[in-house]
């Protein structure tokens, strides 16, 4: 009962001869808060790829809740609780909100195989609709089609149609990017009351929502782990703080802390 | 005030409003006006059915298809063979051939509807010829280039006769319209039209909230060229007559137009297009026999111009206008 949400063990991708994953290990025990960083370029996107079954993995194994899922495809892993949000935006432009998320429960539920009975009859799953866009506070835009409203407040979709899909393992890929700064205390807090139940792996470059958020974290350089483990003692170490801020950015990190 | 329903699915919208009615009236209304052009309110009846079926799969699915004619061909040569062979209760054989062109869209969609965009249309229309040229060939069936002729079907119910002045064939046709029609308005309005819109829209995004694209793809296509197959035989019984000209690549282009004219995204543009273009055709080519490609193409140009989406853009556009409410439209 108690086996690790995710497992992720050697995952390796090349693209020709450029390796973009290497060796990739990483477990998730369940209700995990974990943050993934990197610079650019690291290969985060690509790993949440793998993950999620978008892209096929040259080698390695990806278990989820002890079973093998490696060669599932992205829509089975899906149904079996591994979901994943993107980082441009990936909706459905002229439906509306409240459309949007409403496909991706009517999918969860089976309902959409139904062909008898009119879309507003269907009271559980708009009921479970409502409650999803009240929790996200897009109560106000539900009828408004998803290309007409705000950036921020599209990526607050994005996070909908996730949390519409049931998931028990959730990929966020940098949620905050793109989002105007006045709108991101919204997504936090929407990320924040996620229940704990909820495995979650969360892809940021903002470090403030990161140390917020992050109760394990995971470097990425040049598609391999540098470092893993608690967040303090992860960003206190020497190598994350040369790879990430960059050799340059590294000394005026320091010069910097030198004139301070 | 309550939530209008439009909120829940856009293709809700449809329901029985005033000018639905009134709409369902023109055809009562044609059948006591123009007593003696039934026979040719008949074939607008039918291409409006051929062009809501092609609606349906591409207003809702985004299906972009020019083989649809494919369909249609074969319910009207299924309901033709079995006539000759004397089966003529007309409602099952009319059944009939709607359930073999269903038949085929089902054993084709798996294949086909992996396919989007330019790559469909190609293959559907290379599809809809190769079945032309089977027809055509296959003479000892089909009748070839002399097609299929002298059918004959039982009274509808045993009771109303097909006769040469065509009431029976005209209120059949419209029987069988309404029924379909009734059936894609209740489809498109369901959470499957919506998961349809949804494809429509994203498929690599439905594919990933775990939805079974091509299933779903599959599933209206079938339904789809049931009706057009139900089209076709409706043709056959109402003329008595099946020639090569059911499955023509032209017939799958003329329904494409008819839904631009009518208008996409509604289920009435199929109809409204269908029944226009029928009967726009019928007076250009009764003023000039060579030239009546120009009044439609001017027509169609006009509506393009004139209204996003067609003759019920411009309707639609309209009674906004009238109603004050102007619609919070998209920049």
């Amino acid at each position: 009962m108690t086996e690790p949400a995710l497992v992720v063990r050697s995952l390796c991708k090349n693209y020709g001869g450029f390796a973009v994953t290497r060796n990739v290990d990483l477990e998730l025990p369940r209700g995990a808060r974990h943050a993934l960083i990197g610079p650019n370029g690291a290969g985060k996107t690509t790993l949440v790829g793998l993950i999620s079954g978008a892209i096929a993995a040259n080698s390695g194994t990806i278990e989820l809740f002890g079973r093998d899922i490696t060669t599932v495809s992205a829509a089975q892993r899906v149904k079996q609780g591994l979901v994943r949000t993107f980082q441009v935006n990936s909706l459905f432009p002229h439906l509306s909100v409240f459309q949007n998320i409403f496909l991706a429960c009517s999918e969860a539920r089976g309902t959409s195989q139904r062909m008898l009975g009119r879309t507003s009859g269907q009271k559980p799953i708009i009921g479970q609709v409502e409650a999803i866009l009240d929790m996200l506070g897009l109560s106000a835009d539900a009828g408004r089609p998803v290309a007409t409203i705000a950036y921020g407040r599209q990526r607050l979709v994005e996070l909908g149609i996730a949390l519409a899909l049931e998931p028990r393992v959730l990929l966020l890929d940098e949620p905050a990017a793109g989002v105007p700064s006045v709108e991101v205390p919204l997504l936090i807090h929407a990320i924040d009351r996620l229940g704990e139940d909820i495995t979650i792996l969360l892809i940021e470059h903002d470090m403030q929502i990161v140390q917020r958020f992050a109760r394990t974290m995971t470097v990425l350089a040049e598609g391999q782990v540098i470092a893993s483990g608690a967040p303090d003692v992860v960003m206190a170490s020497e190598q994350v703080r040369s790879v990430y801020l960059g050799k340059s950015g590294h000394q005026r990190f320091e010069s910097g802390k030198a004139h301070a | 005030m309550s939530v209008d329903r439009a909120f829940y699915n856009a293709a809700e919208r449809n329901r029985f409003g005033l000018l639905e009615i009134l709409f369902w009236l023109c055809p009562i209304a044609a059948f006591f006006l123009f007593p003696t052009s039934l026979s040719f309110a008949t074939h607008v009846l039918i291409m409006a059915l051929f062009a809501m079926s092609l609606g349906l799969i591409l207003s809702f699915a985004g299906i972009v298809t020019l083989g649809h004619a494919a369909f249609f061909g074969l319910g009207a040569y299924v309901t033709a063979l079995l006539s000759l062979a004397g089966y003529q209760e007309p409602i099952t054989a009319t059944f009939l051939g709607g359930a073999a062109a269903a038949v085929l869209a089902l054993v084709i969609g798996p294949l086909l509807l992996r396919l989007t965009g330019l790559p469909l249309m190609m293959v559907t229309l290379a599809l809809g010829a190769v079945m032309f040229e089977a027809a055509n060939k296959l003479g000892w069936l089909t009748g070839g280039e002399n097609g299929l002729g002298d059918l004959r079907y039982q009274p509808v119910f045993g009771i109303f006769r097909w006769s040469i002045y065509g009431q029976t064939a005209y209120f059949y046709t419209l029987a069988w319209l309404f029924v379909l029609f009734l059936l894609t308005r209740s489809l498109v309005a369901s959470p499957f039209g919506l998961a349809l819109q949804g494809i429509r829209e994203n498929p690599l995004r439905m594919n990933l909230i775990g939805a079974p694209v091509t299933g779903h793809l599959v599933r209206v296509y079938t339904i789809s060229a049931f009706i057009a197959g139900i089209a076709g035989a409706l043709s056959a019984q109402a003329t008595g007559f099946v020639g090569l000209d059911v499955l023509s690549v032209d017939l799958s282009i003329n329904a494409l137009v008819m839904l631009v004219l009518g208008g996409v995204g509604n289920i009435y543009g199929g109809l409204v297009g269908g029944a226009l273009y029928i009967v726009l055709r019928n007076l250009a080519s009764d003023w000039n026999p060579y030239h009546w490609m120009f009044v439609i193409g001017a027509f169609l140009v006009v509506v393009v111009l004139l209204g996003q989406n067609g003759v019920i853009g411009i309707v639609e556009r309209l009674t906004s206008l009238i109603s004050g409410q102007r619609k919070e439209t998209s920049p």
